[in-house]
């Protein structure tokens, strides 16, 4: 259906087409290449704004009652990892850097070179989930899931109360878990891209745009995760435990 | 898929007109399954909306004909919360969210904008697809025992207490609102990059103003209660405490979550009606519309103070008093767009060649009663009055009046008057006529009395009035009411099919109407256009000084 | 005149000012990136000793600029025509409207319902209310009698 050519089209390109475009792709419904391109940017974005909505209503959410139970939230917060959490960011980073340089590569065409980088990026990726994975084991055994089960020793909390403490547990699963699953979306993502540039897909070799709206999804993911740390992993001191801890000898 | 196309579609070098319409290109199952043609997919839509609109319809009936008596009917309290629970969320997630932008939008916004399809046509398809995926997780927590929160889903009822299929009936809804979703993005993107040369934004029909401010409406809006509805979700399902009362969570952000987005759904509701409606006004008066610029920018200026009211629907749930009267006075503001667009429709009746065929009808049905389900609106905009009317039958009949006499009449009126475009077949035309004054008629003996006994403190979402028997001839008129406006929604449908085999060949242009849709064949070609339309005239460029003259000549013929 | 997509490809971006960045350019915003990376952890281990909102808005505006610095370089919105920008921003620029919610509680007691524990071992759903639990928390409470004198070693 999506094949027919348009007369009134510039372009004529008529007999080489395949299933859904021409080689270079220019679906049917636009004149020419640079409509398309500009659709495609517009449309990514348009999604994105979804995106932003969609994790901007639990940082809102979070936001909230961090406000209401800072203190609590902050000493359930030390048990998070933040060295782990740490090395997860510097990977997205990195992985971001080789998407916007696969990016790149894809402007100049250069298959080689995207292929490496995307690789670059999934092995990030791969890293990222790893050592995701570590993370939640460590408090599945320790009991600091949410629910029923969740451990009555306030100690190996530093004393945060149990129910603020599950609340914090419940928004860090909930908000890392949704950023994950991105993340894992993103591999699956990736991962078509790069069988694409194997198989020399003149979708994706003749035009950067496919690359670039990946690359896109991508950074995005990295964005995410840029707020996500500092507000799991980095909570400052309350003030009453600032007192607190310098009256207990703490520094 | 892969029918290539081969068939001349004439054009440029003269090549004989087609006989392919985008109906006739491919019968196979396949073809329409796996179509990405922009009218296929409305079409598709149409038939899924018509699916749940009458099965929500069905749950309404069933409300109905409990409420005949003081005692009630047929069912228990628990069944009777399944039943209204049902009824809304059929209504609101898997109708009228969808029921214009998808249908009416989807086969109309790239053709008059002399577009070949939308943007992205295979996620079109896509949003079908979720669509329906989500209505088969809605009816599939309904067979399996009903939903019993309300289409609110307030916690902490949804996530706590409730042991029915609340997280089933969710995730249907969270599909249902990736579909919407969908359809915003392609809207957006075509309206932007997808315009014929020559298609100002200025030149825009007023159609596509609406569904473009819906679209916005759509992206900005959804995905906030995607992620409020996921949350409660996790709370059931995975355990995780969000707004869990008793460890400390607030079950009023919820509300307000919520209605951040509830609250522009319903201009996602109604504002592709403003847009169908403008249509119709402008075309059955034979005049340019009155006051274009106001009318496109009121939509605009709709989607955008939508966002900023929600609180309106929280005055009795310990939502800051302050804040109370904030979103009291923007909801009065609001209220200056809507009332805007009635007045400009009124001017442009004012002196028009009115004819009154069966679109027109629905046409001014709208304007009444929507007029009606606005100004009850700002009673219950109002702080004081508000609290009075709070969970009455008069929110009922408010929102009725906007949603059922609003959306539903201006989409009747508008499948009224592009059916001849979207089939080529003409429907009978007194049938039709009759039909919508039995809407009206029907609509108003449903929810007129429900205005009277909600003021008279009738509570809405009982299941019986034992207490208090006085109210039961308001009931009855409202039942009866009920019995009239099911027919007069089920017999277009019968009209309306049986123009499909038995109907007179429209032309390509029945209404003498304006606009790039109608410039082309009826049933359209699958890329609409024999060529890339190049627009030169203004919208709306009716001529009523010569429409008029040329009746009066030929009237003066037949005399002679 | 049929011009090969190709050449259509080439001019599109030729004509769309989409140049290749030099390299550098990348590898000047990863350095901003992990830059902001490090300061943000150095915030965190410094003490700001009772001034935990200059602390909160230092690591937010870090983590502000680390995002516009993907958005603007990495996402190549700086190079993106205006209805791109447009849509770029505009979720950024939607979300305060979302966060106008917080007003709301700003303007009343965020009450909490009384704390309570979970029913047992077994499920938490349902959750009953225990009588000798039923004492309102103020919302910044911390559970004094569990709490044991804690300094965060450094
Ligand atoms: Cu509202």
């Amino acid at each position: 259906m999506a094949s027919i050519t348009h007369p009134g089209h510039g372009d004529g390109h008529h007999g080489a087409h395949d299933e859904h475009h021409g080689p270079g792709g220019v679906f049917h419904q636009y004149i020419d290449l640079e409509q398309q391109n500009d659709s495609y940017i517009v449309g990514m974005w348009t999604f994105l704004v979804t995106e932003v909505m969609f994790f901007g209503a639990l940082f809102l959410i979070y936001g909230l009652y961090r406000y209401a139970y800072s203190q609590d939230w902050f000493l359930a917060h030390e048990h998070l990892d933040y060295v782990m959490g740490g090395v997860n960011t510097f990977n997205l980073l990195v992985s971001s850097l080789f998407m916007a340089l696969a990016v790149r590569a894809a402007q100049l065409k250069d298959r080689k070179v995207v292929l490496r980088l995307l690789g670059g990026v999934m092995v990030c990726a791969a890293i990222f989930m790893v050592i995701k994975y570590f993370e939640y084991t460590g408090k599945f055994h320790e009991n600091l899931y949410p629910g029923p089960t969740f451990t009555k020793n306030a100690e190996i909390l530093h004393g945060a109360n149990l129910n603020k403490a599950q609340m914090f547990f419940g928004l860090y699963f909930a908000m890392t878990g949704l950023h994950g699953v991105h993340v894992v979306v993103g591999m699956l993502i990736i991962g078509k891209l790069m069988h694409m540039w194997w198989k020399k897909n003149p979708m994706v070799t003749e035009d950067y745009i496919p690359t670039e709206l990946v690359g896109l999804y991508w950074h995005f993911v990295d964005l995410v995760w840029i707020f996500l740390y500092p507000l799991f992993y980095l909570m400052p001191r309350p003030d009453a435990l600032a007192a607190h801890a310098s009256g207990g000898g703490g520094h | 898929m892969s029918t290539t196309v081969t068939t001349p579609i004439g054009g440029l070098d003269g090549s004989p007109k087609v006989e392919q319409n985008y109906l006739t290109n491919g019968h196979t199952l396949k073809s329409w399954l796996l179509t990405t043609d922009h009218k296929r997919i409305a079409i598709l839509y149409l038939i899924s909306i018509t699916f749940f609109f009458g099965l929500g319809g069905a749950f309404a009936g069933l409300i109905r004909y409990e409420l005949i008596a003081p005692a009630g009917n047929v069912l228990e309290s628990e069944t009777y919360n399944k039943v209204f629970s049902a009824h809304g969320i059929i209504m609101v997630f898997l109708f009228l969210v969808a029921v214009i932008p998808a249908t009416l939008g989807n086969f109309l916004l790239p053709m008059m904008i002399g577009a070949r399809d939308l943007a992205f046509p295979r996620l079109n398809l896509l949003s079908w697809y979720l669509f329906n995926a989500g209505g088969a997780l809605v009816l599939a927590a309904l067979v399996n025992g009903g939903v019993d929160t309300g289409w609110t889903f307030y916690t902490p009822y949804s996530s706590l207490y409730s042991n029915t299929n609340v997280s089933l009936a969710i995730t249907g809804i969270f599909l249902a609102g990736f579909a919407s979703i969908t359809t915003g993005m392609n809207f957006i993107v075509t309206v932007h990059k997808m315009r014929a040369p020559g298609m100002t934004w200025f030149r825009l029909p007023l159609f596509v103003w609406a569904n473009y401010a819906t679209a916005v409406v759509m992206i900005l809006g959804t995905p906030v209660v995607a992620i409020t509805l996921l949350c409660v979700v996790f709370e059931r399902t995975f355990k995780l405490p969000i707004f869990s009362p008793e460890l400390g969570g607030d079950p009023v952000l919820f509300q307000h979550l919520f209605w951040f987005y509830s609250h522009p759904a319903v201009y996602i509701m109604i504002l592709p009606a403003f847009g169908v409606i403008s249509e119709l006004i402008t075309n059955f008066s034979r005049k340019r519309v009155f006051g274009y610029h106001f009318i496109a920018f009121s939509s605009l200026a709709i989607a955008f103070l939508g966002f900023l009211v929600w609180g309106h629907h929280m005055f009795v749930s310990s939502q800051s008093m302050y804040q109370s009267i904030v979103f009291s006075l923007i909801t009065y503001l609001l209220a200056v767009p809507s009332a805007i667009k009635i007045f400009n429709w009124t001017a442009t009746m004012y002196k028009g060649n009115i004819r009154l065929d069966a679109p027109m009808i629905y046409a001014i049905a709208f304007m009444g009663l929507f007029t009606v389900g606005g100004v009850t609106g700002l009673h219950l905009a109002t702080v004081s009055t508000d609290i009075h009317l709070t969970a009455t039958y008069f929110i009922v009949a408010h929102f009725h009046y906007v949603m059922v006499g609003g959306t539903i009449t201006a989409f009747l009126g508008g499948l009224h008057f592009w059916w001849p475009k979207m089939t080529g077949r003409l429907y009978n035309e007194s049938v039709a006529k009759w039909n919508a004054v039995l809407v009206f008629v029907g609509f108003n003996l449903t929810f007129f009395p429900q205005f009277v006994m909600g003021f008279m403190g009738m509570p809405r979402r009982y299941h019986y009035y034992y207490f208090a028997p006085e109210f039961q001839p308001y009931h009855l008129m409202s039942s009866a009411g009920a019995t009239a406006l099911g027919l007069g929604f089920a017999v277009p449908i019968f009209y309306l099919v049986k123009s499909l085999f038995t109907g007179e060949k429209a032309g390509a242009n029945p209404w003498g109407a304006h606009g790039l849709e109608w410039e082309t064949q009826s049933p359209p070609i699958t890329v609409n256009f024999e060529t890339v339309p190049i627009v030169t005239d203004e919208v709306y460029d009716f001529d009523p000084v010569g429409e008029h003259e040329e009746l009066m000549a030929k009237l003066a013929g037949a005399k002679s | 005149m049929a011009s090969s997509p190709l050449q259509a490809a080439a001019h599109a971006h030729g004509d769309h000012g989409h140049h290749v960045q030099p390299l550098s350019f990348y590898f000047k915003t990863g350095a901003v990136l992990t830059v902001g990376m490090i300061l943000t952890i150095a915030a965190y281990k410094y003490n700001w000793g009772g001034t935990y909102i200059i602390a909160n808005v230092i690591a937010l505006t870090i983590a502000f600029v680390k995002a516009g610095f993907v958005v603007w370089n990495f996402m190549h919105v700086k190079f993106a025509s205006t209805l791109g920008k447009m849509f770029a921003f505009l979720g950024f620029l939607w979300l305060p409207v979302l966060m106008v919610i917080l007003v709301d509680y700003g303007f009343r007691n965020h009450e909490q319902s009384p704390s309570f524990q979970l029913n047992g071992e077994e499920t938490a759903f349902p959750r009953q209310l225990k009588s000798k639990d039923h004492q309102p928390n103020s919302p910044n409470s911390v559970n004094t009698q569990n709490r044991t004198p804690y300094g965060r070693a450094f």
